[in-house]
This record gives structure tokens, C-alpha cells and sequence, in this order.
């Protein structure tokens, strides 16, 4: 996987402007995605994950929340800097977002075929086939029992994974280089989610797309990604690849967050939990953000924010005990 | 089973009818909900009920709590039914079966700051002065993790995690015997879920309170319970001491659930059985095994006589027809 990333993102800030003061919520977050890759972008609620994917697609809520640095090169290109129409074209043609709850994310009042014969209709087709042809060949392809009656169907009249599997095809539909994958599971039951998880993958492979996938369950990462960047309170605190992030972790965060889930294969007395909460984000310490929660805390934790330290292979990590 | 059950159902059933027409509306159908189901706690003891949505674990744990009437069966709290029961008996009942939900943004009065809320049942039992009722508040704000001045304090104020320690301190309040504990992790943050799975535990030990745990995640079914039961449309299919069932699981659709459970490490893969489709509706369910149409060992037997509970060794029951 030595492609050449198809998404870069440099030191983007989002910031919302309020008037209680300004919440930084996303703080100079760095992360490249390569072709044909899962990057799994783990953190807990409020960390800044599903802002970094909404300042991606500008897709931010107006006024308050405005992105004051950073670039984001999609194709070496600068989405940051292009027009309102131009960023049109991208969205959902190059890069796609799947979101956490498909019951919101389709019309409830569009049959399943007309929601994707307007996402189909955004492009031509080589072979010169009706729309309906080609939505029930992307239903076909994200796995939708009996296509051909679904595309007269209305979203209440499917189950959840069903709804799921749509917007799947919809995000699939125009062949995105990039797909967005917000927590796409978590409403799904168990025995669904494996399924979903594991049409995704099938999907990136033969479309060859590279896929941000935002989550905060390391059984989901375990599953589906090659690499991880693990955020906190705004900051990408330790990247690598998959195994190093399990087998290896540096950060004191990465591993209380590992250390903190109960497993399944053997009992164990006591769960290791991460004292007290991450910090506000509108009133940010100037050291380490995870100085206050850290067992290893030391005074220079506090005072300036450690630098990103190659500790592997790839593999970075913001922490002034790794350096 | 070496102590006393506190809570015992026997036959538990819940159908809901589904009505066609307005005027002169009539039966076509009923969802059934939950049909059938056996099981008991004992004193201090946890069950854990896991299953996919739709299972009926959610309505099981609604009629624990009295909140609806089953059709058929039985809830019997220290051997005494919860149906029926009118007045101070209702009342009683109620003390004793305090529920603890998913959550916490939608169970909490947010016009009611936190003292109220949690004092709220004391308050409705005349359990005391106002002074003492003040004092069993900042208790039990100690009790679960948070500071007495907390109790002047709306639940806006709160993070998810802390906001599920209220809930938890409001059950607590007037000395319950069970807890109904529905999904009580699984709106919380990663980093969070330990440190209250941790205080349920502890409250336990403190307290020796039951628990009825629902939840769909086996691992943590596995920490926090002694007895395991898994529902499947409205079934309960295995039902074991918890250790047993993790270390020999005998019904496929159990099997299923932990082959769907996602692996802790990236090469932790192992997939037995793969699950194809969903679950059918509850209101036609399948005859025979309700598994069958999704079972990969399903025989012609399967289709049309629907197994019983059978027990193997020391307590670990399964309704399968392979294992016959």
C-alpha cells in the first residue's frame, strides 16, 4: 500500500466562535489517507472526529463553526480554497459520507429509487443504461435482497441494516475516490454490523476507494482498518499502523483506552478506567491535553504540548515520555 | 442455584394485538413480543439478557418493573406477585424494582436539579424530615462518585457518564432489592464505560442489590453477570451460570452472537458462523425453532417441533434440537 495519499489534511483548525469564547474543537489535526486504505479515526464523543470529517466536506454548521487554518488536499488539490459550486462536484461524487443513522439520512418521504436515481443522475453512464437499471445494479452491489422491489419502496418500509445498506449504495453510487464512514454501525445490531463492516471492505477493495472510517469501538478498528489515529480534545495524539497501535501502544491515552474495554475471551476483576473527563474545549491547557487523566504525568506534561515523536514504523505519538 | 431467588418468572408472556379498522376494529395479529420465558435472580446476583433488538429483552424488563400487565405468566418479587397490586402494595413493589435506563439525556427531569431527583422517591414514601431526606441525598452522591453540593446542581450541568450516576443514585434512594439495568453502558463514552461498570459492581458489593442487566454486548454481559440468558424472538434459547455458557456455548444462535462480537486484536479473527438476513417479524415468527430459517445446522425436525429447555450439566439449559 505505497500509493500516493489520495486525501491529505495539514493542521486544520475548526474553530466555533461563540460568544462565551472561542471552542477549539478541531486543533491542528494532520492525517493522510492513501488509496485503497482504511484509516480508522478513533476518539470518544466531543474529541473533534465528526468535526474533522464535516470541515472535509465543508460541511460545517454556518456562523458558529468556521475552519481558520489548515489545508485539505484531496488529489493534491486545495478543497479549502475552492468555490461553493466546485465543492458541489466533490462532495458526494469524490468523496462520500456514510453517517451514523440511516433513519435520518434517507427522505422518508422518496421511494429508495428516487433517492438514488438522483444521486445517479449526477453522472452519465458509459453504457448508456436507464437510471433504474443502474440503481438496482448499485443495490445489487451493496448486497440488497430483491432489488427490483426495494427501488419502489419507502425507507420506513425497510430495516435498519436494509436502510443502511441503501445509503451505502447512494455513497457508492457515482464511485468515489473517498468515503467517509461515520460511525456507521453503531445503530446496527451485532449481527448486522459484521455484515455492514463487512460489505464495506468488499466494496473499498473493488472500487479501490480510500476510506476514512470514524469510530470509537476498537473492535470495529481491529476489524477494518490498516491504520489508526487515535484523537483527543481536539489533537491526533498517536497514528500508526493497526497491529502497532494494538500490540505497542505509546500513548498513555491509546492505552487506557485499549486497557479500559472488558474482553470477551477471558474475566477480568476489575476494568482499568480512565479517571475523571477530557478536558473543556474553550478552556484548553496549555501542556498535554491528558495531562490531568495520565498515571504517568510529569511537570513538563503540563507546561508545553509535546511534539509528534516517530516511536515505530510509522508510527507517531504526541507524548513527551515517548520522546 | 445455593441462594434464594428475589425475583422469579415463571411463563412470562407478552403479546400485543394489532388492530385493523377504527370504527369496528378487529384482531389480525399479534406481536409477540415475549412468549414464554422462565428465569429467577438471587439476592445480590446479576442476569445478564442479551439478544439483538426486537428479542423482547426491553419488553421482559418492562414487565419486571409493573409497567404492563403481561398476558399470561407470571413476575413474583420475594415470592409475591406484581400484578394486581393496588395502593401501598403497588407502591411497595415499586420501591423495591427501581430501573436504571439507557439514557441518561432522556431520563432525567431537566427542570429538576439533582437533590430533587434523586430524593424524589424518598420524598413520595415519606421516608423521613426534609433534613434526613438532605443527608440520604449526599450519601449517596458519595455513593456513586459525585460531591453532596452537586445536589444543587441541574442535569444539564452533567456529563453523560455523571448523569448516569444520578440515575443510578435515584435508583438506589429507597433501599431497592433489584435493579433493572437497561443498556447502561452503551450510551457512554468509551473511556467512560469502565468507570461506571466498575461503581456497579461496587454498589452491589455495598448494597447487595440485584441486577437484571440488558444488554447486546457480550463482554459486557460477561463482567458484570453470574447468570446469563439469551433471547431470541421472545425466546429464551440458552440460560446458564455465566462462566459455563462462555466457556461452552451450545445453541447456534448464541454461537452466532459471539462470532459476531468483533475481535479485540487485528488478528483475533474467528469467525464460526456468519449470520445471513435479519431477524423475522415477531408478528408471524417462524414455527418449529424460531431459529431455523437463519440456522446453518438447521435439520427438517427444526422446521416443525420447536425445542424445549434442556438442561446438561449443573444448570446450563439450551432449547436445540442438535443437542438432543
Amino acid at each position: 500500500m505505497d500509493s500516493a495519499p489520495v486525501l491529505e489534511v495539514r493542521n486544520l483548525h475548526t474553530h466555533f466562535f461563540l460568544r462565551r469564547g472561542v471552542v477549539k474543537a478541531v486543533d491542528g489535526v494532520t492525517f493522510s489517507l492513501k488509496r485503497g486504505e482504511v484509516l480508522g479515526l478513533v476518539g470518544e464523543s466531543g474529541c473533534g472526529k465528526s468535526l474533522t470529517a464535516l470541515s472535509i466536506l465543508r460541511l460545517l454548521p454556518q456562523e458558529a463553526a468556521r475552519t481558520v487554518e489548515g489545508q485539505v488536499l484531496l488529489d493534491g488539490e486545495d478543497l479549502l480554497a475552492k468555490s461553493a459550486g466546485e465543492m458541489r462536484q466533490v462532495r458526494g461524487q469524490r468523496i462520500a459520507m456514510i453517517l451514523q443513522d440511516p433513519q435520518t439520512s434517507l427522505n422518508p418521504v422518496f421511494s429508495i429509487g428516487n433517492q438514488l436515481h438522483e444521486a445517479l443522475a449526477r453522472r452519465l453512464d458509459e453504457g448508456g443504461r436507464s437510471l433504474r437499471e443502474r440503481a438496482v445494479d448499485v443495490l445489487r452491489q451493496v448486497r440488497l435482497a430483491a432489488p427490483e422491489q426495494r427501488i419502489g419502496q419507502y425507507p420506513h418500509e425497510l430495516s435498519g441494516g436494509m436502510k443502511q445498506r441503501v445509503v451505502g449504495a447512494i455513497a457508492i453510487s457515482c464511485a468515489p475516490e473517498v468515503m467517509i464512514a461515520d460511525e456507521p454501525t453503531t445503530a446496527l445490531d451485532v449481527t448486522i454490523q459484521l455484515q455492514y463492516l463487512d460489505l464495506l471492505k468488499e466494496l473499498q477493495t473493488s472500487l479501490g476507494m480510500g476510506i476514512l472510517f470514524i469510530t470509537h469501538d476498537f473492535g470495529v478498528v481491529a476489524h477494518m482498518c490498516d491504520r489508526v489515529a487515535v484523537m483527543y480534545a481536539g489533537r491526533i495524539v498517536e497514528t500508526g499502523p493497526v497491529r502497532e497501535i494494538f500490540d505497542n501502544p505509546v500513548h498513555p491515552y491509546t492505552q487506557a483506552l485499549i486497557a479500559s474495554v472488558p474482553k470477551l475471551r477471558r474475566k477480568a476483576g476489575r476494568l482499568r478506567a480512565i479517571d475523571g473527563q477530557p478536558p473543556a474545549l474553550s478552556d484548553l491547557p496549555a501542556g498535554c491535553r491528558f495531562a490531568d487523566r495520565c498515571p504517568h504525568a510529569e511537570a513538563r506534561c503540563r507546561e508545553r504540548y509535546p511534539k509528534a515523536v516517530s516511536v515505530g514504523e510509522s508510527h507517531t505519538a504526541s507524548c513527551w515520555l515517548a520522546a | 442455584m445455593s441462594k434464594d431467588p428475589i425475583l422469579e418468572v415463571n411463563g412470562l408472556t407478552k403479546h400485543y394485538p394489532v388492530a385493523k379498522g377504527i370504527l369496528f376494529s378487529r384482531e389480525v395479529g399479534r406481536v409477540r413480543a415475549v412468549d414464554g420465558i422462565d428465569f429467577s435472580i438471587a439476592e445480590g446476583e446479576t442476569l445478564g439478557l442479551v439478544g439483538e433488538s426486537g428479542c423482547g429483552k426491553t419488553t421482559t424488563s418492562r414487565l419486571v418493573l409493573g409497567l404492563e400487565p403481561p398476558t399470561a405468566g407470571e413476575v413474583l418479587l420475594e415470592g409475591v406477585s406484581a400484578q394486581d397490586l393496588t395502593g401501598r402494595d403497588r407502591q411497595d413493589y415499586h420501591a423495591k424494582v427501581q430501573a436504571v435506563f439507557q439514557d441518561p439525556w432522556s431520563s432525567l427531569n431537566p427542570r429538576m436539579h439533582v437533590g430533587e431527583i434523586v430524593g424524589e422517591s424518598l420524598r413520595i414514601s415519606k421516608w423521613g424530615t426534609r433534613a434526613e431526606i438532605e443527608e440520604r441525598v449526599a450519601a449517596l452522591l458519595v455513593e456513586v462518585g459525585l460531591r453532596p453540593e452537586h445536589a444543587r446542581q441541574y442535569p444539564h450541568e452533567f456529563s453523560g457518564g455523571q448523569r448516569q450516576r444520578i440515575a443510578l443514585a435515584s435508583a438506589l434512594a429507597i433501599g431497592p432489592k433489584l435493579i433493572v439495568l437497561d443498556e447502561p453502558v452503551s450510551a457512554l463514552d468509551v473511556s467512560i464505560r469502565a468507570q461506571m461498570m466498575n461503581l456497579l459492581k461496587d454498589v452491589q458489593e455495598q448494597d447487595n442489590v440485584a441486577y437484571l442487566l440488558v444488554a447486546h454486548d457480550l463482554a459486557t454481559v460477561r463482567h458484570m453477570s453470574e447468570w446469563t440468558a439469551v433471547m431470541y424472538l421472545g425466546e429464551i434459547v440458552e440460560y446458564a451460570p455465566t462462566e459455563l455458557l462462555f466457556e461452552n456455548v451450545r445453541h447456534p444462535y448464541t454461537r452466532a452472537l459471539f462470532s459476531a462480537v468483533l475481535p479485540d486484536h487485528p488478528d483475533g479473527r474467528e469467525e464460526e458462523i456468519v449470520l445471513t438476513g435479519e431477524v423475522p417479524s415477531p408478528l408471524d415468527p417462524p414455527g418449529g425453532c424460531r431459529f431455523h430459517t437463519r440456522c446453518p445446522f438447521a435439520m427438517d425436525i427444526c422446521s416443525q417441533v420447536a425445542p424445549t429447555l434442556t438442561e446438561s450439566e449443573s444448570g446450563h439449559l439450551a432449547a436445540c434440537h442438535l443437542e438432543e
